[in-house]
């Protein structure tokens, strides 16, 4: 048994299909037309069914599509098409792993042996158009013992067709020629012969036509009589997981962009368990819209566009939408478009998910998930880079020179080192970032006292110092070089203060920092 | 008339736990990896905010970065908050901290979030990022040890931090498995602490001849600590565990 499934006036629908990924609404009542063409003669290609009670009709003008307030005009959009063509693809994956994707909006799938998983056909096809409704379209299902008769009666009769083995010839004989896809000269002529339906192909005697019409007229009347046998040309392309929105008006909020983000993400991570896979990598790019007072300050010509990119990336694939979405949120807060969003398109990199079995003993280590989200909010308290670009939220990283200071801050990632030596307490050092400059004034090259630039009156007596211990590095370049003589000294304050400082090699003195 | 089972019945429909009885946890400790220390306290205790406080040089860091490293050797995660930007990575690893288990978090920075904390003194700020981001952490509850370094901030602007706050914390932390301490130039939290730790000025211990260079070295500190407060007393006579850290030539 084969089943096809077809999605009527598809361009429109795959509009509203996009817009109610959107915005969780069915709006299948609200007319639209879809424009296409160039924009100096944009018509009507397409439209749903309430537009077409509306009284527009498919061929007219812009203008004269305009007449009519109550329908929305739209431009024809390839990306949504494509989408909305992916993901009826996708839908009809769950019920069969042979698919062939026969026109826009168009997808036949052999159903043999479903009835196992789903019962008769009648429940199978009720619960494919449940699916289909779901995702956001209206469409035909017809089932038969062919594929092209379900292809054609999906074509050409509405709602659900059953087509019982034996029967298809009766079931499709009032469908009219227009349907089949044959060149229109070959149309014209059979019209002209007073051959307009699928009984009256049919009915032709065989051998005449075929020495007419070749062998494309054996495959049409077979097509006809019910009786075409082919095989299925499953789509075989890697499935991409990218969602697409258009808004209608472009948006300047944060809100109502997550709102769709959410909506984006959720058919994504859909369509990603549908396959048992996950993801660790997320693309966002935004359209953005150019407010028209920048160009008018420049004063010249300038794009009136802009793509905005932000990717999000995790230690591990999730499946969780909701970790993503509030990553994404984050993110934009700290990062925003800055003007208004045209539209926006989403890819995950699917990954297989992995699958980990913790041990009875040990320690609970966070969740990456939960672990990301905590990070990016820290991110978002304390800034994400210092002045020399490290990290400011992450695990710190001593770096393998002599340098001072010298640590980089890499992502936090918490791996359990079993080895970790037992280490002697030894005293700390707390780091002034940057330096202090210091006075520091010398007896026989020996610090004797020091003053601080930030409290210029007060000097302060040392009474200990151990040094000097010179340290230099970055000798192959010039502009690297550098070389310091450290001491440790004791200074006499309110209590006793242990420094380390430290004389460049231009003779200034700093403060390195305190041992505490 | 009522009896009495019905009306604590109702009680307790409208106001749950309230005749019920608060059961105080047995007592958890993290142990310092200071001998002096662990035999007298015992560790410090979890799900409670502890306070090391002491001034300039008396080795509140050191005992900070003790605690970081027998926790990352028990396998805990660990999360140091540094409010000024003073934590010395290379101190901490010659300590024994695994590095690969601890979360650093810088303040000071900018962020949008920052410039929307308005009406706040300049120097306040890497404060209320402290704050912010050490209860965003204490909220995650997935680390075993949670440092909180506000040593370097001046005492007047600790001291400005309100109770409310502390209890807060102190509240918060009662239902976490975690180890909470504060480093501090002078107590502040009052009553709601746990454990306070007061470090007196330590005694540097030099060995060799000043006016010979290079043979005068610093060898070690001498320090002592106070116990102001534990969770279980207050101790009338105060109990001063001494202990020493070893300078880099002490070794």
């Amino acid at each position: 048994m084969f089943v096809a499934i077809h999605a009527p006036d598809f361009a429109a629908q795959a509009v509203l299909h996009s817009s109610a990924e959107a915005h969780g609404l069915s709006i299948h009542s609200k007319p639209v037309a879809i424009l296409d063409g160039p924009l100096s003669l944009l018509r009507v290609f397409a439209l749903n069914e309430a537009a077409r009670q509306c009284g527009i009709s498919p061929g007219m003008t812009r203008i004269q599509a305009e007449a009519f307030p109550q329908v929305e005009l739209r431009q024809r959009s390839p990306e949504l098409e494509a989408s909305g063509q992916a993901a009826m693809v996708d839908c009809a994956l769950r019920f069969s792993s042979q698919v062939e994707a026969a026109s826009p909006g168009s997808i036949v799938l052999d159903a043999h042996g479903a009835d196992r998983l789903f019962g008769p056909p009648k429940f199978l096809v009720a619960t494919i158009a449940a699916s289909a409704s779901k995702l956001g379209f209206l469409v035909n299902i017809a089932i038969a013992s062919n594929p092209d008769a379900a292809f054609y009666a999906a074509l050409g009769f509405h709602g659900i067709t059953i087509i019982n083995p034996g029967q298809e010839a009766e079931w499709i004989a009032s469908l009219f020629l227009s349907l089949l896809k044959i060149p229109a000269v070959v149309l014209t002529r059979l019209e002209s012969m007073g051959i307009h339906t699928f009984h009256d192909l049919a009915a032709l005697p065989s051998a005449p036509f075929v020495q007419r019409f070749g062998q494309d007229g054996l495959r049409l009347q077979n097509i006809a009589r019910g009786r075409s046998h082919r095989e299925l040309v499953p789509v075989t392309q890697s499935p991409q997981f990218i969602e697409t929105h258009e808004f209608e008006d472009p948006i300047g909020d944060l809100e109502p962009l997550l709102f769709v983000l959410n909506r984006m993400l959720q058919s994504l991570f859909q369509k990603l368990q549908e396959r048992s896979l996950g993801t660790n990598s997320l693309d966002l790019r935004l359209q953005l819209v150019l407010r028209l007072d920048r160009d008018l300050r420049h004063d010249r010509v300038l794009p009136n566009t802009k793509l905005f990119e932000r990717s999000i990336r995790l230690p591990l694939p999730t499946q969780d939408h909701k970790t993503l979405l509030k990553l994404l949120h984050l993110d934009l807060s700290e990062h925003p478009p800055g003007e208004l969003v045209k539209s926006a398109w989403l890819e995950a990199h699917p990954s297989a998910l992995r699958f980990t079995q913790q041990g009875l003993f040990e320690r609970n280590a966070p969740q990456p998930e939960q672990l990301e989200i905590l990070l990016a909010r820290l991110r978002g308290i304390v800034g994400e880079n210092d002045r020399q670009g490290r990290d400011r939220v992450g695990m710190p990283v001593v770096l393998d020179t002599h340098s001072a200071d010298a640590f980089a801050v890499k992502k936090f990632q918490p791996e359990c080192n079993q080895h970790s030596p037992v280490a002697t307490p030894r005293f700390a050092l707390r780091i002034y970032r940057p330096p202090q400059p210091a006075k520091v004034k010398t007896v026989n090259g020996r610090p004797q006292a020091i003053g601080f630039d930030s409290h210029p009156s007060s000097t302060f007596r040392i009474i200990a110092a151990s040094g000097p211990w010179r340290t230099s590095g970055g000798w192959t370049e010039d502009s690297e070089r550098w070389e310091r003589d450290e001491w440790d000294i004791a200074v006499e304050n309110e209590s006793i203060q242990m420094l380390r400082i430290y004389r460049d090699g231009g003779k200034r003195w700093f403060v390195d920092g305190m041992y505490d | 008339m009522p009896s009495t089972a019905f009306v604590r019945d109702e009680i307790n429909k409208k106001i749950p736990g309230a005749l019920g009885f608060y059961e105080r946890r047995s007592r958890e400790t993290l142990a310092t990896g200071i001998t002096a220390l662990d035999s007298e306290i015992a560790g410090i205790p979890r799900h409670a905010l502890s306070q090391i406080c002491g001034p300039s040089s008396s080795g509140r860091t050191t005992l900070l970065i003790s605690l970081l490293a027998q926790a990352t050797r028990n396998g805990e995660c660990c999360a140091l908050v540094d409010a000024m930007d003073r934590f010395d990575p290379g101190s901490a690893k010659a300590s024994g901290v695994d590095l690969a288990q601890l979360l650093w978090v810088r303040c000071g920075g900018q962020s949008r979030s920052a410039l929307k904390i308005k009406n706040v003194k300049r120097e306040l700020i890497p404060v209320e990022q402290a704050f912010a981001a050490a209860d965003l952490i204490m909220q995650s509850g997935c680390f075993g040890l949670l440092a909180v370094d506000l040593a370097d901030v001046p005492s007047g602007l600790v001291a400005k931090v309100p109770l409310s706050t502390w209890f807060r914390f102190s509240r918060a932390v009662e239902n976490k498995p975690m180890v909470l301490v504060f480093l501090l130039p002078e107590i502040a939290a009052g009553s709601y602490a746990g454990l306070v730790l007061r470090l007196a000025p330590s005694s540097p211990v030099w060995r060799g001849r000043q006016d010979l260079p290079h043979s005068f070295l610093l060898r070690q500190l001498d320090l002592e600590a106070v116990v102001v407060r534990t969770g279980d007393r207050k101790p009338p006579q105060p109990v001063q565990p001494r202990f020493t850290a070893k300078s880099r030539w002490g070794l």
